[in-house]
């Protein structure tokens, strides 16, 4: 599987800039004193200012990469990890090819601490195995479900009436408020433990200042949180499906094991783009999958906080076969992987819809399930990158277009990649504007280029 | 125009009005009642109850938000804009996945000014680089004139096509114009580049555009354009350059008699020997006697008696000396203007017998500045060598610092350089700095001879000024022919761990990898 790594996914590990460029620095064989790989790991000593080489270890293996290195760095995985993945992409033949495991294999140290690892990922499995078995008292689970029933009901009264004194006054006064006008009804939301909503709400003085056709984004924003917030407050009459969604747009989290134990959907899964945002003092990564043989998009979501790694074992790019759960609820496509085996790069062009039109139905369709959905992954089949008045657009064979979002700063980059000519490109649709994620070309080979935002 | 525009439709202008009432607020503009909606969402604006305004507002934000959400169709581009030709036989192939790696690792900013030798490489064997590097190639080509002939040279026609989308990119999308219509109509800017293009494809050709608008062209442009001949320089050109010494401006008449002391064939050259001649007498030295003091030949220099009109014409300043008297200054303008190898040939003397002579009067100075001028601009090796080694070793930086060695065109300074390496008789500190001083790519033979001057510096580490060898080193990793890389790495390293080098040999080594890297992508 190391075909899959490249030096920007290297890159893209790396915890802060100043370790990608050391890590750089030590991607040279003259470095190191020993280099190694096994079909399963990276292995390495590398000569530091102290009198024995440190030993660098690197996982690839299932829900890889993991990182081990005895430098006494903080930053993780350290330079020397890095320098490591980098010899890998840049220059494979630096490193001694083994086989994996037994006589003949990893190195003493290597193979202990893989071992080590196994045996980790097998104990895990099987404390959540019974994490799903251990009792729960349903009636201390219920008496806490009523009891956050009435904060958010508490706090959704709090939040009409402030809507209402803000279209009351007017989006106008709004605009010159200061930070804590819009802070302080978030965090009575999340007081009220309704914290979805209020991540929502957070959302709003950024739209508020956007920039020219702001007040348009911001009624549309305030008209979702109040579909949400009606939503609510009729959660009864909704159907099963639409109730679940409401519940989880409020904010009430749905526990792994529950998602889990839902039927598994198996399937070739392509991985079509990856995208991570700061929101509030966490970064959220978004990984969107597409079903080859269920025609649909998952989406896996994985949460980091400051410095800690977001996971990195799909790349953009490479095909999986793995069983999936859906989140109850199904319309915003989030999904837990529960098993997943070989990867691959993909040999058949992506699955896009063939035209523009047939892109925006599917997501019509998707709002008609869920209204307040944010945004969907949509694959374009064969659409040229055109300049109209100085903004960019994706048009199809027939000539319907959507608009690149303002934000995507490869335009110029997805304009070479085509020279004028279809290529197929996946990306974030978020009713406005089109976020493109991945770049599917087919010469001179087929290759995906990652274009998904990345924060350090 | 913002992307939402583009859009603009039925659902797009109703969500703008209801959001224009939003933005005055509802203590203003009253309740919904004033709205209309079109299609399937008046249905559900006729259920709202009015009487509650805000409520009233919020509850069709609420509808309208997903209903226009889910009736975008899209814009209607019409027909697509024109593709560029596809690659062509015979046009450039698109480099390796391994070149790319490199250029992309240049164009984040790893060894940066590796790029040239990449470009270089690429050009000649008909390598493209990749589209997906083309727009930080062009951003870093608008950020860096320098290198834009080397980028425009390997871009292709998706490049050409791609730059002419960008205002910011023009240099590198008029390519594709015909030069002769680009003259007539082009900028200034746009003028010279043309002029610099096909200076170095078809000098002839270039100087002909030039001329065919000569006349009409305003003075400062004509003293902007001439600078750029120097490219491709040839006796071709030195009628027009004679002829632009009657010019009214005196910048257009400078750059033309600079540009002519460059031909030591042209007429201007001959007039200064003419100068010349009479100004210096030899007396042969004694032969046999090589030791005594006598023995050297002697030269006796007679400065010009007056400043003659006819030299102003051909590009010396009667004025313009400083700190010393003007009719030295006029004796070290005509030598300087003058082949070195003049002297040797009229005497019948080697350089080094003359570069070693006696010099009557202190006139020393006067006569190897006006010699080394005098060589540089015949790009005569053999002579600057002759010079420098004679001349005492704080000459050597004088006239390396700006200076005449300085000065020499590219190929003529590498052969010197190589010259006085191989002959070594110059000190070791005097061979290091023309090492140095002498720009790369370094070619075989002087990669080379440049070793052994290494090892001896490596050697001597503790009698140089421990800077220049640290950054002889450094030079030589961003020189040296990749013949010689090899054991240039193995120096610095033995080097190195024989007593720790004052610079971290890390970034010279990393180089030769790297730059090792590059041809290896480009070696077939």
């Amino acid at each position: 599987m190391s075909d899959l790594w490249t030096e920007d996914r290297v890159l893209a590990l790396a915890p802060d800039a100043s370790s990608a460029s050391a890590g750089q620095g030590l991607a040279s064989a003259r470095k190191w004193v020993t280099l190694g790989r096994s079909p399963r790991a990276l292995w390495g000593e590398c000569q530091g200012s102290g009198k024995n080489p440190y030993q660098v270890r690197v996982d690839l293996g299932e829900g890889g990469p993991a990182f081990k290195c005895s430098c006494p760095s903080r930053k993780f995985p350290c330079k020397h990890s890095l320098g490591l993945m980098l010899i890998l992409v840049r220059d494979a033949k630096a490193l001694k090819e083994v086989r994996e495991g037994g006589e003949g294999g990893e190195p003493g140290w290597v193979a202990d601490w893989l071992a080590s690892r196994t045996d980790r990922t097998a104990k895990k499995a099987e404390k959540a195995a019974d994490a799903a078995k251990a009792p729960v008292d349903p009636e201390a689970k219920a008496k806490r479900i009523a009891k956050r029933e009435d904060a958010i009901a508490a706090g959704l009264d709090a939040l009409d009436v402030w809507l209402r004194d803000l279209v009351r006054a007017g989006l106008a006064a709004a605009q010159s408020k200061p930070a804590k006008f819009w802070e302080e009804p978030a965090a009575r939301l999340v007081d009220a433990q309704a914290p979805g909503l209020a991540r929502l709400l957070r959302q709003l003085p950024e739209v508020v200042s956007s920039g020219e056709g702001w007040q348009r984004r911001a009624l549309d924003h305030i008209g979702r949180i109040y579909l949400i917030l009606r939503a609510a407050r009729n959660l009864d009459s909704l159907p099963a499906d639409l109730r679940t969604e409401t519940r989880t747009a409020l904010g009430w989290s749905i526990p792994k094991e529950e998602v889990l134990a839902t039927p598994t959907i198996t399937d070739r899964w392509l991985v079509l783009g990856r995208s991570v945002e700061q929101e509030d003092r966490l970064r959220v990564q978004r990984t969107w999958l597409w079903g080859r043989a269920s025609d649909r998009a998952a989406l896996i979501l994985d949460f980091a906080a400051g410095a800690a790694p977001l996971d990195s074992s799909l790349a953009v790019g490479a095909e999986i076969d793995a069983d999936l759960c859906y989140y109850p609820g199904s319309a915003s496509f989030r999904a837990l992987i529960k098993d997943s085996r070989a990867v691959a790069a993909p040999t058949t062009p992506i699955p896009g819809h063939p035209t523009v039109t047939a892109a925006l139905t599917r997501f019509a369709e998707s709002l008609a399930r869920c209204p307040w959905l944010e945004r969907l992954i949509l694959p374009l089949s064969q659409v040229v990158p055109v300049r109209h008045g100085g903004d960019w657009l994706l048009a199809d064979s027939t000539g319907r277009a959507l608009p690149l979002s303002r934000r995507f700063p490869q335009s110029w980059h997805l304009a070479a990649m085509s020279g004028g000519r279809p290529l197929d490109v996946a990306g974030e649709w978020d009713g406005e504007s089109f976020r493109p994620l991945s770049i599917w070309t087919t010469s001179p080979a087929a290759s995906c280029k990652d274009v998904g935002p990345r924060i350090a | 125009m913002p992307p939402a525009a583009a859009n603009a439709g039925p659902a797009t202008t109703f969500l703008d009005a209801l959001a224009a009432a939003a933005l005055l607020g509802t203590a203003r503009t009253g309740g919904i009642g004033q709205f209309g909606p079109p299609g399937n969402l008046a249905a559900r604006a006729a259920a709202i109850p009015k009487a509650d305004a805000e409520a009233a507002l919020l509850e069709l934000a609420a509808a309208a938000s997903p209903w226009a959400r889910a009736g975008q169709v899209g814009t209607a581009v019409g027909q697509l804009p024109h593709a560029p030709p596809d690659a062509a036989e015979g046009d450039a192939t698109e480099c390796s996945a391994a070149a790319a790696g490199l250029m992309a690792r240049m164009l984040r900013g790893e060894h940066a000014d590796c790029l040239t030798e990449w470009l270089t490489l690429a050009r000649e064997r008909g390598v493209a680089p990749r589209s997906e590097s083309l727009p930080d190639l062009l951003e870093l080509a608008r950020a860096h004139p320098d290198i834009r002939d080397d980028v425009i040279a390997v871009i292709g026609p998706r490049g050409r096509w791609l730059a002419a989308m960008n205002d910011a990119w023009s240099f590198a999308a008029e390519t594709s114009a015909d030069p002769d219509e680009l003259w007539q109509t082009g900028t200034r800017d746009q003028r010279i580049l043309v002029l610099r293009r096909l200076r170095r494809t078809e000098p002839a050709r270039a100087i002909a555009l030039l001329q065919s608008t000569w006349t009409a062209d305003p003075a400062e442009d004509r003293a902007k354009f001439l600078p750029e001949l120097a490219v491709g320089l040839s006796m071709a050109d030195e009628p027009f350059l004679e002829s632009c010494l009657d010019d009214r401006r005196k910048p257009v008449r400078a750059a033309a008699a600079d540009l002519l002391t460059w031909l030591p064939e042209s007429r201007l050259v001959a007039r200064m020997t003419e100068r010349a001649l009479p100004m210096l007498a030899l007396e042969p030295g004694r032969k046999g006697g090589v030791l005594k003091r006598g023995s050297k030949p002697r030269i006796t220099v007679t400065l010009p008696k007056a400043f003659d009109p006819s030299m102003a014409r051909d590009g010396i300043d009667e004025n313009a000396s400083i700190g010393r008297g003007v009719r030295s200054w006029w004796a070290h303008e005509i030598l300087s203007r003058v082949p070195a190898r003049t002297w040797s040939a009229r005497w019948g003397l080697d350089p080094a017998d003359l570069a070693g002579a006696h010099v009557e009067d202190n006139h020393a100075d006067l006569l190897n500045f006006g010699w080394a001028w005098g060589a540089t601009r015949s790009d005569d090796a053999e002579w600057m060598v002759a010079l420098v080694q004679a001349a005492p070793q704080s000459e050597f930086h004088r006239w390396h610092g700006g200076g005449a060695f300085a000065a020499m065109r590219p190929e003529a300074r590498q052969r010197t350089a190589e010259l006085l390496l191989q002959r070594k008789q110059a000190s070791l500190q005097v061979r290091l700095s023309a090492l140095t001083g002498t720009e790369g790519p370094w070619p075989d033979s002087l990669s080379r001879v440049a070793i052994p001057l290494l090892n001896e510096g490596a050697d001597a580490r503790s009698k140089l000024k421990s800077y220049s060898f640290g950054s002889a080193l450094e030079h030589a990793a961003e020189c040296i022919s990749l013949s010689s890389a090899a054991e240039l790495a193995e120096l610095i390293t033995r080097t190195h761990a024989e007593k720790p080098l004052s610079h971290d040999p890390d970034r010279a080594l990393a180089r030769l990898e790297f730059r090792a890297a590059i041809h290896r992508e480009f070696t077939p």
